[in-house]
């Protein structure tokens, strides 16, 4: 029994670091499209913008879920 | 760890512990950030996406018909002496100016009446005659437009327009 919970513990651990990592990705685009849509305001185009802003939204939106995610696993553990 | 016993009740709290930040304030500070970064984005999209604005100065005369012939054009400053504009007349009838200043790297561009357009020779780059907007080379956006108006023989500037999107 108090293998089999280490065990999940340690799957858990494995999950939320993953979760880490894609949410380092996720800020790196992120990044780039904050990036992209400043020069592309600079240079006078308007084109890309609300795709760009789309974009980050929904990435945002990723973020909390997994987020909220992670402290769904806090409560269980 | 603080192992003095002596100073042991007065900082209980170790220094490393202190300092330490768990995966999950990580991730909640990861997710503020790109919440920053997104509320930038927007702010940026809402400033690029705004209508171009025209702006009024006091009018300012710029020159006689006479003095310009067909397929010619001549220097000015607007709104100050020193912000170069350029008038040309490319038929008997139409009158256009322009800021002289290169979008691109701020070179004065020049009105080439053999190709009907105004030309940048430092970077070849090449802007409409009728709208300034960009035909060719680096410029990324078109030539701010002079607003103009025709008093009888005379030409006045009264304001100025910012290019759309090339």
């Amino acid at each position: 029994m108090k293998r089999t919970l280490q065990l999940r513990r340690q799957q858990k651990s494995v999950v939320v670091v993953g979760l880490i990592l894609f949410g380092l990705v996720l800020f790196i685009l992120q990044l780039w499209l904050f990036v992209t849509t400043l020069e592309e305001a600079i240079a006078g185009h308007h084109r890309a913008s609300w795709a760009t802003t789309a974009a980050s939204i929904l990435l945002v939106g990723v973020d909390y879920w997994m987020l909220r995610g992670i402290y769904r696993l806090d409560r269980s553990a | 760890m603080n192992t003095d016993p002596n100073t042991q009740n007065d900082f209980p709290v170790d220094w490393e512990e202190d300092h330490y930040v768990s995966r999950r304030e990580f991730f909640k500070f990861l997710t503020l950030a790109g919440g920053g970064l997104a509320v930038g984005t927007v702010g940026i999209s809402t400033l690029a996406n705004r209508p171009k604005s025209e702006l009024r100065f006091q009018p300012a005369l710029i020159a006689s018909i006479k003095d310009l012939k067909p397929g010619e054009s001549l220097s000015f400053g607007f709104p100050r002496e020193n912000d170069m504009c350029i008038l040309i007349r490319p038929t008997e009838s139409e009158f256009f100016a322009y800021k002289q200043r290169c979008t691109h790297l701020s070179c004065p561009v020049e009105w080439r009446p053999d190709q009907g357009r105004l030309y940048c020779p430092c970077h070849n780059g090449a802007f409409a005659i009728k709208t300034g907007k960009v035909l060719q080379g680096p410029p990324p956006r078109p030539l701010p437009k002079i607003m103009i108006e025709r008093r009888g023989d005379e030409i006045w500037a009264v304001g100025i327009r910012e290019g759309e999107e090339a």
